[in-house]
């Protein structure tokens, strides 16, 4: 479902070029699950930018569901994107001045969400036990709450590609455990392959495989 | 250390939206530009006044050596005083057809000494002109310029006898062109624009205007000590008391003098024509003191016609003559026709004399009858006599004297009828003559006032000429030819006058205003009395103005109007800042973080735009609203109405304000999606893509362009409608134009020909239509106020446009093709709802009102197009005399039982053209 073929990235930055992927390489296929494990600023943001399309590669393509993303324009990206990845980080980048139920039909319709939109939301957010802050602002709600409405959006659409960059970050283990199940079950409602970005591998015990982000490359996690 | 902070403030700059900018942008152009303005309208109106204090001018000319005179008079209060000509003119540039009204500064070195600048005074045939003048003509130094000047004249500008005296043009070569800089060119009136200054020569061109030794203006500085606490100049009181005692006779425009020939003292108008206030109060002067006073009127251009015989060229006299006799023959009774009637005086009081009681002739107030044969001068031919006798049917426009010689030139005598036509002033501007059969009361021997040469005034053109051929056009009249025998009178008597009338037909025939005088006549030993009542009456023939002061209020009204009409600018700009409060209160990295969310959750470019524009509507709307509301507020402020173009035009603004505002937010929309930095939302503050660097370079470079483009629309939208706030501002400064209420008041002035022909006044002389439309509104309870023929005449209401706008509506109304409002039907004078509750005139109007006042019904339409309420006067005044001319008129409209309310002034955006 997402394939990386020897992508690399630099980007110039004052004290002279940073090369945080160098010609990477990566499968994963539907319904399969992914854990690349880095220190901070090891590059882990940048893949998962490069895979939900929001950066380009300097070289290598990105395939999503067959799609090159490398080789489309920014609204095409973007168009893909809306499509099939859901994306989630640390930080929820809820829309502050809509509604929790707005926010979850963000990907659907826009930020004016239809009926249809909000019928599809409604029923995720109560799936999720969510359905009682619908209509709240996302900073009236706790931080895990604002995560679980982060994931909810990330897969309202039912992506082909869940993208989790370090999303675990900031919360209690308990907390982090019961995100973590919600992202499963989501990802196995929507057979989606899942990318997860940690910062430890216990993060991504889930997973099906935990890989190792050094020096701009992918290695098998050593324990 | 410095590159920290320049790096910071860069970023912020960075994150500026361009509606902020443009606001900010726009708020600092509403306070410089107005700045700006101001301080170059300081510049032109405070530094051409110079070191002038004070200015004196008159109507007529003043002795040169008045200025020495009134340093010594004041007492060391004026510390300098230096005279010169200024008179009004038009500048045409040699060979072409461009031409610029200027004011010609005749100075000699004592001018330059007075304003303490270099010596340039120019030399005879030459001249130096300012850089405004020069530009307006397009004419530089070694150019040719022809002027054509109002000369400077004590003869009243609308009077037969100042029809002739139209100066010849007068030809200069430019010496020099004064540059426009502080002190190079001063002018003595504080003047709304560039002065367009033309200096020549005082003695050359006292020597072209045939004024030799003659002044009309005369500037003044003060001592230190003298001066008022505020640094002003001292009262007008302490001015005119020092001009009063250094001013001779002639510098109040009269003379007295003997009469040759006779027992008498004459006080003369040196203009033909006396000022009214200084006429009474010498009537009144005399009359207190019971001292006999013989009031007289003379005029040029008279033609006599008898059967084909022509007296072409003759000068006629009106008199009292029962005055006349009792002042200048001995008392007691005579007996006409007697044979005792031999001596001089029993031939004139016999000519004269009243006789009533006896079947006669009507000759004004009198009977004529016993009628005299006249006794043949020397040379003059004897005229036919015919005895007594009476016409069977009484000439229709009364009776008149022929001294002897007229008599016999035309062979009639006493009883006959002569056809006379004689030139007057018409409303319209110019002479006409008029026609009148009148019978002959009488043949006037050749003396004393039969042959007095001294009844009109002394004017060169007049009276130094070798014959009436060298007369100017205006007073000849084309049907009579001069022959030789009128040319021997001429050479013989000069101008005594061939014709005599009683003095109130006379008034009301040969002049535009009723109590006109140029001559009276009073007793050997009233010299005194006379002179004394003429030094109390002619502060009104003076005066006094201060040009620092003026420029000092001037600027005062003009900052205050500067607030005023920019104000509107203002609240402009600060409505867009609120506005940046209201819909764009999150900052830059806020609008690039919603669009990266937005980006994240897969939305397009154009949705992320369009969500930013969803949601400006409304601010956007409501920001076009409120500007609406603001500037419709303003208007009504500044101009107390508004009517349907304003509607469209604040329509339209409300649009291009609304356009323009949105245009940004799509602008800054498109930018915001863009330029949403995905790395920065997802914490990665290191990461930095160089191809998005690039993109950004591209995005701030398109949004300098569309910032910049929005600044240059906005400007041009905005410059012509500021420039016309100021424009006006600075165009309102010349007069004030008061409005002084008048309820159900309709004007009547000679313009007004349809009023005028309504109330039947047209068959009338202008001199009675005041009285005859008083009466006739009277009795068919329709009252009109009008105004007298000789207050409309000497304002020369004829000469002017008379039309009043509103520039604002002018300036849209040319741009939009929109025809200017009619004038409703209330204002026609014959529609009945329109007329008034009060009748009255204003006959002394003309004393009150100063010259430069204008009161016409045209322009009160113009001015209110749209109004049916209450009618009012408009005045236009100067701005320094507002108060005391409004007052003035309002005392005397209340003399007339018209009840005013207080006058107002009318706001900055009214002008009159």
């Amino acid at each position: 479902m997402l394939t990386l073929r020897a992508v690399s990235k630099t980007f110039a930055t004052p004290t002279g070029d940073v090369a945080p992927l160098r010609s990477i390489s990566l499968e994963i296929a539907a319904g399969a699950r992914l854990a690349v494990v880095g220190a901070p600023a090891s590059g882990k943001t940048t893949l998962g930018l490069l895979a939900a399309g929001l950066l380009v590669p300097d070289a290598g393509p990105v395939l999503v569901d067959g799609c090159d993303l490398s080789a489309l324009d920014t609204d095409e990206r973007a168009r893909v994107r809306r499509r099939n990845i859901g994306v989630v980080t640390d930080a929820p980048l809820l829309c502050p001045t809509l509604t929790v139920l707005d926010n979850v039909c963000l990907p659907l319709s826009g930020p004016v969400p239809d009926l249809e939109a909000r019928d599809q939301g409604r029923a995720l957010l109560a799936a999720l036990s969510l359905d009682h802050v619908q209509d709240a602002r996302p900073s009236q709600l706790a931080l895990l709450d604002q995560r679980l409405v982060a994931l909810a959006r990330a897969a309202v659409r039912l992506p082909r590609l869940i993208v989790a960059d370090t999303a675990l970050r900031g919360l209690a283990p308990d907390e982090q455990r019961s995100w973590t199940d919600v992202l499963l079950r989501l990802q196995h409602r929507s057979g989606a392959a899942l990318l997860m970005l940690c910062d430890t591998p216990a993060e991504g015990a889930a997973c099906d495989a935990v890989l190792a982000l050094r020096d701009g490359e992918l290695t098998e996690w050593v324990r | 250390m410095t590159v920290p902070v320049v790096a910071a403030l860069r970023d912020r700059c960075a994150s500026v939206p361009p509606s902020l900018l443009l606001s900010a942008l726009l708020l600092v152009a509403a306070v410089v530009w107005p700045w700006h303005a101001w301080q170059a309208r300081v510049q032109r109106v405070r530094m051409p006044v110079g070191r002038t204090e004070s200015v004196i001018t008159t109507q007529g000319t003043f002795s040169a050596r008045l200025p020495a005179g009134l340093k010594v008079a004041a007492g060391g209060t004026v510390t300098e005083a230096v005279g010169l000509l200024v008179v009004e003119g038009v500048a045409t540039r040699d060979g072409t057809s461009t031409h610029t009204p200027v004011r010609v500064h005749a100075v000699d070195d004592l001018f330059w000494t007075f304003h303490a600048r270099d010596r340039e005074a120019p030399g005879a045939g030459t001249a130096v002109i300012t850089e405004a003048a020069a530009r307006a003509l397009g004419a530089q130094a070694g150019e040719r310029l022809r002027l054509s000047l109002s000369v400077p004249s004590d003869v009243p500008q609308q009077s037969a006898l100042a029809a002739g005296l139209r100066a010849q043009p007068i030809d200069v070569r430019i010496a020099a062109v004064r540059a426009p800089g502080p002190g190079d060119s001063v002018t003595v009136e504080v003047e709304p624009d560039e002065p367009r200054i033309v200096y020549v020569s005082l003695a050359w061109m006292q020597r072209q205007l045939e004024l030799a030794g003659r002044i009309n203006t005369v500037l003044l500085r003060f001592s230190a000590d003298a001066r008022h606490d505020d640094g002003g100049p001292p009262a007008d009181e302490v001015i005119l008391r020092a001009w009063l005692a250094a001013a001779a006779l002639p510098d109040h425009g009269v003379r007295i003098r003997r009469v040759p020939g006779d027992n008498v003292m004459a006080l003369d108008a040196l203009g033909g024509v006396f000022d009214p206030a200084l006429a009474t109060r010498v009537m009144t002067a005399l009359s207190r003191a019971g001292r006999p006073a013989v009031p007289a009127l003379s005029s040029v251009g008279v033609t006599l016609r008898a059967g084909d015989r022509v007296v072409a060229a003759s000068t006629i006299t009106a008199i009292d003559p029962d005055a006349y006799l009792a002042l200048s023959l001995p008392s007691g009774p005579a007996r006409p026709g007697d044979g005792s009637a031999g001596t001089d005086d029993a031939l004139l009081r016999s000519a004269l004399q009243v006789n009533v009681g006896r079947r006669g002739v009507r000759v004004g107030r009198v009977q004529v009858t016993d009628l005299t044969p006249a006794r043949p001068s020397q040379r003059a031919p004897r005229p036919r006599t015919s005895g007594a006798r009476v016409p069977a049917t009484p000439a229709p426009d009364g009776a008149v004297w022929l001294n002897e010689w007229a008599a016999a030139d035309l062979q009639v005598s006493t009883g006959d009828q002569v056809q006379m036509s004689w030139p007057v002033w018409q409303d319209e501007g110019g002479l006409t003559r008029r026609h009148g059969t009148f019978d002959v009361a009488g043949t006037v021997p050749m003396m004393r006032i039969g042959g007095d040469r001294s009844l009109l005034p002394d004017l060169p053109v007049l009276s130094a000429v070798d014959s009436p051929r060298a007369w100017p056009a205006a007073w000849r009249d084309p049907d009579a030819p001069i022959r030789p025998d009128d040319e021997a009178y001429w050479r013989q008597w000069n101008t005594a006058p061939r014709v005599l009338l009683p003095l109130e037909r006379g008034q009301q025939l040969l002049s535009a205003s009723p109590g006109a005088l140029s001559s009276i006549r009073f007793a050997l030993g009233d010299a005194d009395l006379v002179a004394a009542a003429v030094r109390d009456a002619v502060t009104a023939r003076v005066r006094l103005r201060h040009p620092a002061l003026d420029a000092s209020a001037r600027l005062r009204a003009d900052l205050i109007g500067l607030l005023r009409t920019s104000a509107p600018v203002w609240m402009l700009a600060l409505l867009l800042v609120a506005w940046l409060g209201l819909a764009l209160r999150r900052p830059g990295a806020t609008q690039a973080r919603r669009a990266a969310i937005f980006s994240m959750n897969g939305l397009t470019r154009r949705e992320i735009a369009d969500d930013r524009l969803r949601r400006a509507r409304i601010p956007v709307a409501l920001a076009s609203v409120a500007a609406t509301a603001i500037g419709a507020a303003a208007r009504l402020w500044a101009a107390r109405t508004l009517d349907g173009l304003d509607a469209l035009v604040l329509a339209a603004a409300a649009v291009l304000s609304g356009s323009v505002l949105w245009l940004v937010v799509r602008a800054e929309a498109r930018l915001a999606a863009t330029s949403g930095e995905p790395p920065l939302a997802f914490g990665v503050a290191h990461a930095r893509d160089n191809r998005r660097d690039r993109h950004t370079r591209t995005t701030r470079g398109l949004r300098a362009g569309v910032v910049g483009a929005l600044v240059v629309t906005c400007a041009w939208a905005v410059w012509p409608l500021t420039r016309g706030v100021l424009s006006e501002s600075i165009a309102a400064d010349r007069p004030v134009l008061l409005r002084v209420d008048v309820p159900r008041a309709v004007v009547l002035t000679p313009s007004s020909r349809d009023a005028r022909a309504a109330l039947g006044l047209d068959e009338h002389p202008p001199w009675e239509r005041a009285m005859v439309a008083s009466v006739r509104i009277r009795e068919a309870s329709v009252p009109v106020f009008s105004v007298p023929a000789s207050l409309a005449t000497a304002l020369d209401l004829n000469e002017l446009p008379a039309e009043a706008v509103r520039a604002w509506p002018t300036r849209w109304r040319r741009l939009l093709g929109v025809p200017a409002p009619a004038q409703p039907r209330s204002l026609d004078p014959r529609d009945a709802e329109a007329l008034v509750a009060t009748a009255g005139s204003v006959p002394a109007a003309a004393a009150v009102l100063p010259p430069g006042l204008l009161v016409t019904e045209t322009i009160f339409a113009r001015a209110f197009p749209l109004h049916e309420g209450p009618r009012y006067w408009c005045i236009v005044a100067p701005r320094a005399d507002a108060d005391t001319i409004a007052a003035a008129l309002r005392d005397r409209l209340g003399a007339h039982g018209v009840v005013t309310r207080p006058p107002q002034a009318l706001p900055e955006g009214w002008r009159v053209r």
